[in-house]
């Protein structure tokens, strides 16, 4: 088993007994337990549009909260305390140790994400509606984005304390957002021409928010709730369109980037 | 070690400046001093936990922090340095794991054995500190490393016979106290450090 297949083991081990992570999962389950009630007692549209709105909101706000919490508890106060020290004294290599830790912080997120997504099927098999494709595509839109913010994140707390990481990661998840909307409303003709070049620029260069067709459609009908709020600017509602297969490839690849920057700010970190 | 420097954060101070000593297979070195006075930097330095300027620092004739070097070196750090989470006797297991002993669990329950560790099940975060620190040894003393360093241990009896069989069989001990009770006798030489600079040269 290479070092970094047995950090990252215990560290998923490690993060799986943590109450906060645990409770989270919990509440996020609770949560998508109500929204199946409420929306139960609707039907056609309306019941589509209730659970979709109500899935999506567990998704953003659960998924930021795994998001944040996992990626500003990487670094800062373990590099710090003597975790990562005793590891390397031990004979793991920082980029062993950094991966490993990256790894299985990642993957206990997606699969918080995971489980609320299943979790989002059956409730919608089980109030008659089936199973529910759109809903399944969005929840892997959330997964890249909220991915993209744990990676942010995890970078941050390479040099920052966790309530600044996180901080920074919320700030990357509204910027990456504002870009797609902002972009959209320049496409629209709702911007004037001088701030144009400079959203493109910023479009085409920093890391985009993925929306899904579901989420699109909702917010253009203003049904999306917390989610996906309508977005006016100068008085016009923009309408944000579904992501291309660009942009999901373009935040993939600042995933890359983030992934390997966290690896690299780790190389020369003072630690513990 | 020669000249040793070490900076945190690039800052214009030195946290030490000035320090080197040789350690010979067999030998002992203990670093006192008070808080703040650069121990635990300088036992930083040579895990490569903190840059510091190559050739200074070389340890079993390669840089601090090669993977090779840090598979001989056995080192248990101060304070409570786990995450939290994880068992005493997963994270012996781990250390052991990344030492590339052959039977990691075996190995583990051996250390922790030697240590006096009451407990391997009990969770990190719920240890008492004296099991901390017997942990700290176990995961310090695991296999046969061929250099231990030892950053503020306990003085058990079975720290005092680790460090014993350890100068025997021929391997080096470089420790740091501030406190340091009978470690001088044992390890042989002291180096005293005052605001990260010898106060004198090492003393048999």
């Amino acid at each position: 088993m290479s070092h970094t297949v047995a950090i990252a083991r215990l560290e998923a081990q490690a993060g799986l007994r943590r109450g906060w992570l645990l409770g989270l999962l919990v509440l996020g389950l609770l949560a998508i337990l109500l929204v199946a009630v409420l929306a139960a007692g609707e039907s056609g549209l309306e019941q589509a549009d209730e659970f979709r709105a109500g899935g999506s909101a567990v998704l953003l706000l659960g998924g930021l909260a795994a998001a944040l919490g996992l990626g500003a508890g990487l670094a800062n106060r373990d590099a710090d305390g003597g975790w990562y020290g005793l590891l390397i004294g031990a004979g793991g290599s920082r980029e062993a140790v950094t991966a490993g830790r990256l790894a299985a912080r990642g993957a206990l997120m997606l699969g918080t994400l995971a489980a609320w997504a299943v979790a989002l099927q059956v409730a919608s098999a089980a109030i008659g509606r089936g199973l529910d494709g759109p809903l399944a595509v969005h929840s892997l839109a959330m997964a890249e984005n909220l991915l993209l913010v744990f990676l942010a994140t995890a970078l941050a707390s390479t040099a920052l304390g966790p309530v600044v990481s996180a901080v920074v990661g919320l700030i990357v998840h509204v910027t990456a957002q504002a870009l797609v909307n902002l972009q959209a409303a320049a496409d629209q003709g709702v911007v004037g021409s001088v701030a144009r070049p400079v959203i493109r620029f910023t479009y085409l260069v920093f890391p985009r928010e993925v929306t899904s067709p579901m989420i699109s459609q909702m917010q253009a009908r203003d049904v999306a709730g917390v989610a996906a709020p309508q977005f006016e600017i100068n008085q016009s509602v923009v309408e944000i369109p579904a992501a291309s297969g660009g942009t999901v490839l373009w935040t993939l690849f600042w995933c890359a980037l983030l992934a390997v920057g966290v690896i690299a700010a780790m190389r020369r970190r003072p630690l513990g | 070690m020669r000249d040793l420097e070490v900076r945190y954060q690039r800052g214009a101070q030195a946290a030490v400046s000035g320090v080197g000593f040789e350690l010979a297979p067999g030998e002992g070195l203990l670093l006192t001093g008070g808080p703040g006075a650069g121990k635990t930097s300088v036992l930083r330095a040579v895990l490569g936990l903190v840059e510091t300027p190559v050739p200074r620092v070389m340890v079993f004739d390669r840089r601090p922090g090669d993977e090779a070097a840090m598979r001989r070196v056995g080192y248990a750090p101060q304070r409570w340095p786990f995450t939290r989470g994880l068992r005493a006797g997963e994270v012996a297991t781990l250390a052991c794991r990344l030492k590339g002993l052959d039977d990691p669990a075996a190995a583990a329950a051996d250390a922790m054995r030697r240590a006096a560790l009451t407990d391997p099940t009990a969770r990190v975060e719920r240890l008492e500190i004296e099991d901390v620190r017997r942990l700290c040894l176990a995961c310090a003393i695991a296999g046969t490393p061929d250099l231990l360093v030892l950053d503020d241990p306990w003085e058990f009896p079975e720290t005092e016979r680790e460090v014993r069989d350890a100068l025997a069989r021929g391997a080096a001990v470089l420790a740091a106290s501030a406190d340091p009770g009978g470690l001088p006798a044992l390890l042989g030489r002291t180096l005293e450090l005052a605001d990260g600079a010898p106060v004198e040269a090492v003393s048999a």
